[in-house]
């Protein structure tokens, strides 16, 4: 579903991505680890068209992104580190205006059933986005993925600031997100939460991708040796 | 969806909400400026037309009595009572006629330069100055200050209101952070602009729209004509440049605060600086002698005249065998006034050459101040409410100008009478030289 092949992103003499090589499958989890700068962020901005790649090739559903701009992000739903909503609306005005974005019509009962779905508890459902923890937002950007019935989801260090128990239920959410066969590539710092969700975990430094392997082969201990010995 | 997502955006903004209100506020109270200006001018012209029929109306039926020899005619040494005389009907003690130019419909709208130009005339046989009506012309006073109507409401405030409204559209989006998961969509982003940007520019122009019917109807103006129509369009082409430039200034993609500091200084440029440039190098370029330089002028003709008067008098008398040179003492009222008409038309000859001069250089000078209107809409704009509330320097030209038509015919019409020393009857008054 999310293929990058050989890509490369460089920005004058400075290389932020080197030769990256990754398939992310319908019903997987792929969490990038790495440090700050280690070019996980520039991997799903490759992904989501907001930079061209300098060489090789990134494709979303079998096309090239670049060339497919628009069509591309119909398949695909993003979830920033800090999701920002309209703080005048609520948090279904909100789901309801974006779907309309995404070009997919739904009944207002609809978009409550994928808030819910999301886990945004019901009372939260009319009040102003102003009001919501950042927790909340990030479940409108789930109950979003849903409704744009989207086949891949790229996250940019969704859980970075939001307390275990928050960040529980967000795991739990993505792992939804996997039984319905949704691609999910997800950048991220926290490596018990990769180790709790991910199918395959690569982590990454200065560009390049060093390792890569599936979640099973490795202890939640072995992830963090393998992880110090490559950042250090 | 995009519609109502767009409305509650609106309609959630306090600043767009307080200033639409106050919008509505100004435009109500232009509308009754304006409609305030165009009553006080209807109640004059219903004085002054009541005064002139009362006038006539009077001459008539003492010349109809006097026909019917139900009244005596006047005694010589009291001709300026007869209404037998066309000096009487046409020239003194009241007579005369006044040339007014009605107020449009829509005069409402601009005050343009009726509070320069006067809109009505008395011509008289020996007169056709405009100031023996004191409230021909407005005091100066608030000449300088400026009137508070429709125009300046819309050319000066509404951009202001169109740059609250999308100074910040794309730039927002980014520094409240919600500009990626809009780029995450499949959608192009200037479409989207540009969507927003057509939404906010009818949104406007419906408010516009709404605010204009309910104040032309409360004040009892009619909208039911192609002007206001004209009105609209026009209003909507001025609203559409600049949404545009917002629009354009948003696809930089520079910060709100850069975006509102562009734009506040495009409204300065166009609506304040440009019109000022105009006015400076017009004036600079095409010097014309001031009003009073103007009035200086025509009084040392007069004067100049004055002192030649019996060297003029004396060839008219050469020239004109018909009428013999009256000795002193046998001098009648009709020798006076020919001797006058003698010399008031000498002068007037001279008159028309200074004026035709001070009116090519009012030309000259207008001609490129109008050729500036293109490089403002702001200008544009102004004059296309001038024009439409016929309020502009054309029309007020063109007034002049059948003004000095008129009075021509008016003249010849009674001088012809006089020359030929011929009474006036009760049928002509149907024959009067009408504006």
């Amino acid at each position: 579903m999310l293929i990058a092949k050989n890509l490369t992103k460089e920005y004058g003499n400075f290389t932020a991505l080197n030769q990256l090589n990754i398939n992310v499958e319908q019903g997987n989890i792929y969490c990038l680890l790495g440090a700050n700068g280690a070019g996980k962020s520039t991997t799903i901005n490759l992904f989501l068209g907001f930079i061209p790649a300098t060489k090789g090739t990134i494709s979303i559903n079998g096309l090239e992104v670049q060339e497919n701009l628009i069509k591309t992000k119909e398949y695909i739903a993003y979830i920033p580190e800090n999701l920002m909503l309209y703080p005048h609306l609520s948090g279904l005005e909100n789901l309801e205006y974006l779907a309309t974005l995404a070009q997919k019509k739904y009944t207002k009962n609809q978009l409550i059933d994928f808030l819910k779905e999301a886990g945004l508890q019901n009372d939260a459902h009319q009040k102003r986005v102003a009001q919501y923890s950042k927790g909340m937002r990030q479940k409108v950007g789930i109950a979003l993925a849903l409704a744009k019935d989207a086949k891949a989801l790229l996250l940019d260090e969704p859980t970075s600031g939001l307390d275990p128990q928050a960040s529980n239920e967000f795991s739990n959410l993505l792992l939804k997100l996997k039984q319905k066969n949704v691609a999910i590539l997800m950048a991220t710092h926290d490596l018990f939460r990769a180790k709790q969700i991910a199918t395959h975990i690569g982590i990454m430094k200065e560009g390049v991708l060093v390792k890569s392997f599936k979640n099973e082969e490795v202890t939640l201990q072995e992830l963090e040796n393998i992880y110090l010995e490559i950042i250090n | 969806m995009f519609l109502s997502f767009e409305l509650k955006n609106i309609l959630r903004t306090p600043l767009v909400i307080i200033l639409s209100i106050l919008l509505f506020i100004f435009t109500l109270f232009a509308v009754y400026n304006g409609k305030s200006r165009t009553n006080k001018q209807l109640e004059t012209i219903k004085i002054i037309k009541e005064k002139e029929d009362k006038f006539y109306t009077a001459k008539k039926t003492m010349l109809d009595s006097i026909e019917k020899n139900t009244k005596k005619p006047f005694p010589d040494d009291k001709w300026f009572l007869s209404p037998q005389y066309s000096l009487t009907l046409g020239a003194v003690r009241g007579a005369g006629t006044y040339a007014i130019l009605t107020p449009s419909p829509l005069s409402v709208v601009s005050t343009g330069q009726s509070d320069i130009f006067p809109f009505y005339t008395k011509i008289a046989l020996d007169n056709n100055n405009a100031g023996d009506d004191n409230d021909n012309f407005e005091n100066p006073f608030n000449i300088a200050q400026g009137e508070f109507d429709l125009a300046f409401v819309f050319v000066f405030i509404l951009p202001l209101l169109v740059i609250v409204f999308g100074y910040n559209l794309l730039s927002v989006e980014r520094e409240q952070g919600t500009l990626l998961l809009i780029k995450s969509m499949p959608i192009r982003i200037n479409v989207w602009l540009l969507n927003k940007i057509i939404f906010r520019f009818l949104f406007l122009l419906l408010i516009c729209i709404v605010f204009l019917c309910f104040s032309f109807v409360l004040f009892d103006i009619s909208i039911q004509n192609f002007d206001f129509l004209q009105m609209i369009i026009s209003t909507s082409f001025y609203l559409l440049f600049w949404f545009l430039l917002c629009f354009l200034v948003n696809l930089l993609g520079k910060s709100s605060t850069t975006n509102a500091t562009f734009l506040v200084g495009s409204w300065v440029f166009f609506v304040l600086l440009v019109p000022s440039i105009a006015n400076i190098l017009a004036t600079n370029l095409y010097p014309v002698p001031s009003r009073t330089e103007f009035v200086t002028a025509q009084r040392d003709i007069e004067n100049e005249v004055e002192k030649q008067r019996e060297k003029i008098i004396n060839e008219f008398y050469a020239k004109n065998a018909t009428f013999k040179k009256p000795k002193q003492e046998e001098r009648r009222w009709r020798d006076n006034w020919r001797e006058r008409f003698v010399e008031k038309y000498f002068a007037k000859k001279k008159l028309d050459v200074l004026q035709e001069s001070f009116m090519k250089k009012t030309e000259a000078q207008r001609n490129f101040a109008d050729n500036f209107q293109y490089f403002s809409p702001a200008i544009l704009f102004q004059n296309a409410l001038n024009s439409l509330a016929k309020t502009d320097t054309k029309t007020y030209l063109t007034f002049q100008k059948k003004v000095n038509d008129f009075e021509k015919k008016w003249s010849f019409y009674f001088k012809s009478k006089f020359d030929k020393d011929e009474k006036m009857k009760v049928k002509d008054f149907d024959s009067f030289p009408k504006f």
